[in-house]
């Protein structure tokens, strides 16, 4: 039944962002092709993935809003502790639930964005919405993982997504930095390394281990939320 | 009959930096009882009882409740199946309705009781599509005391479960309370209301600053808990007077008022070998034991 | 022509301030109710459980106090079925011990009266007294 929780607590904001997002990337890609610019599809599709990107680390913060912290601030985590279950397991639904609404996020937007291109052989832009799909995830796994680690020591009820979005832009903005580009979590979502700026070919060959890289650092700050919370007296 | 204590702690201790908020405490509650844990506000029942189920981390000492460890993650688990909880702010998920919630408490429990929950959802009058949010405060302590005693738990654990009633909640609370013992639960309640402590509660625990100053059946207190009014010619020095059992002396002019635990009867004595020209007896309630043990100490 | 009745539990009232433990005072209570005639030979008493629920007072309590009653041979307690009155020949001697009493309590009371001791310094006297015969059973 902490699926049924989890679910009942994240919906309203997971429906609203995803509407929101479809919407919008279906829209901006009607308006790419109505102005002819940019001319090929994949451009615009690349053009309009930037802004998926930045609205899903938008969504993302509010999507891991929660926890026992969160109820701590309301008062409702004592009926929570009170349960029949370890924290790892409540943490883990939270984990798992978020996972899977922020890849549903990753996904849908991309699968309107072909439709609203009333693109007549979608399989031919499978691989490209495939692989913008995974260099969002990749790297955004990072951003995941560090609003839950946010959302496991900040306490407050809305204080943790508003922490939360403002080490996410720090973080973005600290490594726009060209030096430290190729290593930017938020470069690597929007994938300006691997497609050529002008034509939006898919370029270069996809770095495993950068992506490797994030969802190691993604584990850990998980690890360290999973001790903060378990060692907090509530 | 077993009588292996259902709580039971072993010099207990929690401390906030330098404020000790338990202190060394040592409790063992029967089972099958109904014991009343007493005290203050901030006397540290509330830790306490966090302590048992895992919330709080004990700074020292060790406890088990039915027999788990309380300091260990997974005992902890095992225990809170057994246990039924109702804690101090009984707030719950704003955003699930009267019916969401018991759907999703209802699969944890194995003791949970589907007549009892239909029992109470009418005695308590709560309406199943409303939303936790936009209930009234006493509607929430309802459902979060539903939520405790729609089970057949081997333990009942609440903390101040008057709180947020009127009193014919507070009527029904004790009633179900009585219900849940008479089929054989344990019910340890914390509480500062004297009243209702005296009305059900079979044994009292006194918590005071962290401590534990009083642990006796009530039945034993009412039996030997006694005022001791004396009048003396001349006063007698304290010292004199102190003989076990002894809890407090006031005394002014040539009058000295004494509570006694036990040992009555030795005061009395003591009372004629002074020479004392009056000497009169009379029961103290709970009310009264609270506020001298707690004054007192 | 005699029929058992069901007795109604909220004819007692206890006093949970009082010195004296709830099950001597619920002990009290169901004896007296016999002395009056209010309960008599084969008159059933409410189950612990129901008898607790509707005083609502421990269940302990209830228990303890129908055992001893049981003890004393005043309730007779059946698997099953309940606690009925039974009002065995000692018990009646009993009754009859304690009516003579009541007279010579009565008595006394109102010569203190006379002596103009109030109620309360009364009730004391007879408290402090009290005491100490319990001491001296105690002691055996």
């Amino acid at each position: 039944m902490l699926w049924y929780k989890a679910w009942l607590e994240t919906r309203s904001r997971f429906l609203i962002a995803l509407v929101g997002s479809v919407a919008l990337c279906s829209r901006m890609v009607v308006i790419f092709l109505r102005n002819g610019a940019p001319s090929q599809l994949s451009q615009v599709l690349h053009a309009t993935h930037e802004t998926l990107a930045a609205v899903w680390l938008l969504a993302v913060t509010l999507i891991m809003m929660g926890g026992l912290l969160r109820e701590k601030a309301a008062g409702a985590s004592s009926f929570t502790l009170s349960l029949p279950v370890s924290r790892l397991r409540l943490m883990s639904v939270r984990i798992g639930m978020g996972l899977m609404e922020a890849i549903l996020l990753a996904i849908l937007p991309w699968i309107a964005m072909l439709f609203a291109a009333k693109v007549a052989d979608k399989t031919h832009f499978i691989s490209q919405a495939s692989i913008h799909v995974f260099l969002l995830l990749g790297g955004g796994v990072l951003f995941l993982a560090a609003s839950f680690l946010i959302s496991s020591f900040v306490e407050g009820e809305y204080t943790a997504p508003i922490v939360s979005c403002g080490a996410i832009i720090m973080l973005a903005y600290l490594l726009s930095d060209d030096k430290l580009r190729p290593y930017s979590p938020w470069a690597f979502m929007l994938g300006s390394e691997y497609f050529h700026w002008r034509t939006a070919q898919f370029v270069g060959p996809i770095l495993w281990i950068h992506a490797g890289v994030f969802v190691a650092i993604a584990a850990l700050m998980t690890l360290v939320s999973i001790k903060l919370i378990q060692r907090r007296d509530f | 009959m077993t009588n292996i204590p259902v709580i039971e702690t072993n010099d207990l201790n929690k401390s906030y930096g330098q404020i000790a908020a338990v202190r060394a405490l040592s409790l063992s509650i029967k089972p099958h009882q109904i014991t009343a844990f007493l005290g203050l506000n901030g006397a540290g029942k509330s830790t306490t009882i966090r302590m048992l189920l895992g919330m709080i981390r004990p700074s020292s000492g060790t406890g088990q409740v039915l027999g788990h460890r309380i300091d260990d993650a997974n005992e902890s688990v095992c225990l809170r199946r057994k246990v039924a909880y109702v804690s101090e702010n009984k707030q719950l998920y704003d955003y699930m309705t009267v019916e969401q919630i018991i759907r999703f408490t209802r699969p944890f429990y194995p003791d949970w009781s589907l007549d009892r929950e239909r029992r109470l959802l009418n005695a308590y009058e709560l309406p199943l599509k409303r939303r936790i949010k936009s209930l009234s405060k006493g509607m929430r302590t309802k459902l979060a005391l539903l939520l405790a005693l729609a089970r057949k738990p081997e333990l009942l654990i609440l903390d101040e479960p008057s709180e947020g009633l009127d009193p014919i909640g507070i009527e029904l609370m004790l009633e179900s309370l009585v219900a849940q013992n008479s089929e054989g639960t344990t019910v340890f309640f914390s509480s500062h209301q004297i009243p209702e402590v005296e009305r059900i509660a079979d044994h009292v625990c006194l918590l005071h600053q962290g401590s534990l100053v009083l642990d006796a059946s009530l039945d034993d207190m009412r039996q030997s808990y006694r005022q001791i009014d004396l009048v003396f010619p001349s006063l007698p020095n304290e010292s004199d007077v102190r003989v076990a059992g002894v809890e407090s002396i006031r005394a002014s002019g040539r009058q000295m008022s004494v509570v006694v635990s036990r040992n009555a009867e030795m005061l009395i004595e003591r009372a004629h070998d002074l020479h004392a020209s009056s000497v009169e007896v009379s029961p103290i309630g709970l009310r009264e034991i609270f506020l001298q043990t707690v004054k007192g100490s | 022509m005699y029929t058992p009745v069901q007795f109604n539990p909220m004819l007692f009232k206890l006093n949970p301030s009082a010195g004296q433990p709830l099950y001597l005072q619920l002990m009290q209570q169901i004896r007296h109710a016999v002395e009056k005639g209010a309960l008599q030979q084969g008159d059933q008493l409410p189950g612990i459980r129901t008898l607790a629920e509707e005083l609502v007072i421990s269940p302990t309590t209830v228990a303890k106090a129908y055992s001893e009653l049981e003890h004393e041979g005043l309730l007779e307690l059946r698997q099953g079925s309940g606690a009925y009155i039974s009002v065995k020949r000692r018990g009646l001697s009993q009754m009859q011990r304690v009516h003579e009493a009541s007279k010579q309590v009565r008595q006394l009371i109102s010569e203190l009266r006379e002596v103009g001791l109030t109620e309360d310094a009364i009730r004391r006297i007879f408290e402090a007294e009290l005491l100490y015969p319990a001491e001296v059973l105690s002691k055996q």
